[in-house]
């Protein structure tokens, strides 16, 4: 072997090296980020279940001259089932994307749509936290494109529930839609802390919280953002977070022609080979 | 006999099925690893991107060891013995520039899958790997057989 063989292997093994290290980081990592999954899914699943819980007991004892009085009830009860709605979806997404058995299904879909109904269950929090949710979307204008409706939709409530959760009170989030050419573009921007560089570089991994000494007040599952990264690849999609004052999330998603055959037989040259 | 239900593998998807069915998919620097039970008549197939999951974003069949693993339990779930699985593996192309890494993600693909399935003790009975072209399969899980074809480099940009 000669001398440049000789180096070539040896870089060859210190890069793989490097490799398994960062791999052994990763993997010990991950399990640990698994075992906090485990805690903060208890908590997200128990509270919102006591609440409805009790709530709907309440209203069952409610005498005529107070039935009133079920409405605010009905309207929490909503907003907890909502949330409880929203972390199944995600884990059921991630159990779903790690099985290898998402893939897309297309459709022709009205983003006013999906927007309000997102929007609609986080309403309470809105509210609560007296934001304001500007969009450029118009109820006489229809927005239409084709794409899977339930992954964007999962992903808009990923992104809107993280805009929401991070926003201090009375701040503006502002969600425009554009279709431009083929692509759908997304802009999602807060008035929130912000992200820092270390997070941002890790903010796609599974089971990760941006800041695990806040999660009491924050909630949430930690797949969120995965999800979303995972859903936006499946449609051929693209995200971009930055982060200077406030959070700003760029997704550029391309429409997805329903009747295109995913191959073209005429145009392969090359011979058959048979196995 | 009737026709095979056809189904169109996605990148980073898993396919397997007990009912006869003809799976197709497209190749450029992936991998497909079909699995087949010579004894029962059934199998699946992989489309992995990438040789390792790196522990960034879901552990998804994206990813060689997870793809490979996944579809090597999924058929002994659907009832395969270890000894009755043999694997026909296609993929990793040099389509993408790599001059930047010492190994690129073709070759890279390629290695993971032979070490895989050679823990697993499967068979490979059929390959066709690595050159700079992509590929189109048809895996018909009821007979085994994977009709291979060469495609464009333009069309595999496209995958």
């Amino acid at each position: 072997m000669s001398k440049d063989e000789l180096n070539k292997k040896s870089k060859q093994i210190t890069e793989l090296q490097k490799i398994i290290n960062d791999l052994n980081n990763k993997l010990r990592d991950s399990e640990s980020f698994k075992s906090n999954f485990i805690s903060n899914i208890m908590n997200e699943f128990y509270n919102p279940f006591t609440s409805i819980l009790s709530m709907a007991d309440i209203i069952t004892t409610l005498s005529d001259t107070n039935l009133h009085k079920a409405i605010p009830m009905a309207k929490i009860i909503y907003r907890e089932a909502a949330q409880l709605d929203f972390h199944l979806q995600n884990i059921f997404a991630a159990a779903s994307i790690e099985a290898g058995l998402e893939e897309p299904e297309i459709s022709r879909v009205v983003i006013n749509k999906i927007y309000n109904s997102v929007v609609e269950k986080f309403q309470f929090d809105i509210n609560n936290k007296q934001l304001v949710l500007s969009t450029n979307l118009s109820s006489n204008d229809e927005l239409n494109f084709t794409t899977d409706a339930k992954k964007l939709s999962l992903i808009l409530l990923n992104l809107i529930s993280n805009s929401i959760k991070y926003s201090p009170d009375n701040t503006k989030i502002t969600c425009n839609f554009e279709i431009i050419e083929d692509y759908l573009n997304i802009n999602i921007s807060d008035e929130g802390s912000g992200i820092s560089k270390e997070i941002m570089e890790i903010i796609f991994n599974r089971f990760n919280r941006t800041n695990q000494t806040i999660n009491s007040v924050t909630g949430g599952t930690g797949l969120g953002l995965s999800v979303v990264n995972a859903l936006t690849e499946i449609l051929n999609g693209n995200i971009k977070i930055s982060s200077e004052k406030g959070t700003t999330i760029l997704l550029t998603i391309p429409e997805i022609n329903i009747d295109s055959d995913n191959f073209d037989d005429d145009t392969i040259i090359f011979d058959e080979e048979l196995f | 006999m009737s026709e095979p239900l056809k189904y169109f593998l996605l990148p980073g998807a898993l396919k397997y099925s007990k009912q006869p069915m003809e799976i197709t998919t497209l190749l450029g620097s992936c991998i497909a690893v079909c699995l087949w039970d010579s004894k029962r008549n059934f199998g699946g197939m992989n489309h992995y991107m990438m040789p390792h999951w790196n522990g960034t974003g879901l552990a998804s069949p994206k990813f060689g060891n997870i793809a490979i693993e996944k579809l090597i339990k999924s058929l002994i779930y659907l009832g395969s013995q270890p000894g009755d699985i043999v694997a026909k593996v296609f993929g990793g192309a040099a389509v993408l520039n790599s001059s930047e890494c010492i190994f690129n993600i073709g070759e890279r693909n390629i290695h993971i899958q032979e070490e895989l399935l050679k823990q697993a003790g499967i068979n490979v009975v059929a390959k066709s790997l690595g050159g700079d072209r992509g590929r189109k399969l048809i895996f018909n899980t009821a007979t085994g057989l994977v009709k291979m074809k060469y495609v464009l480099k333009t069309q595999i940009n496209q995958i």
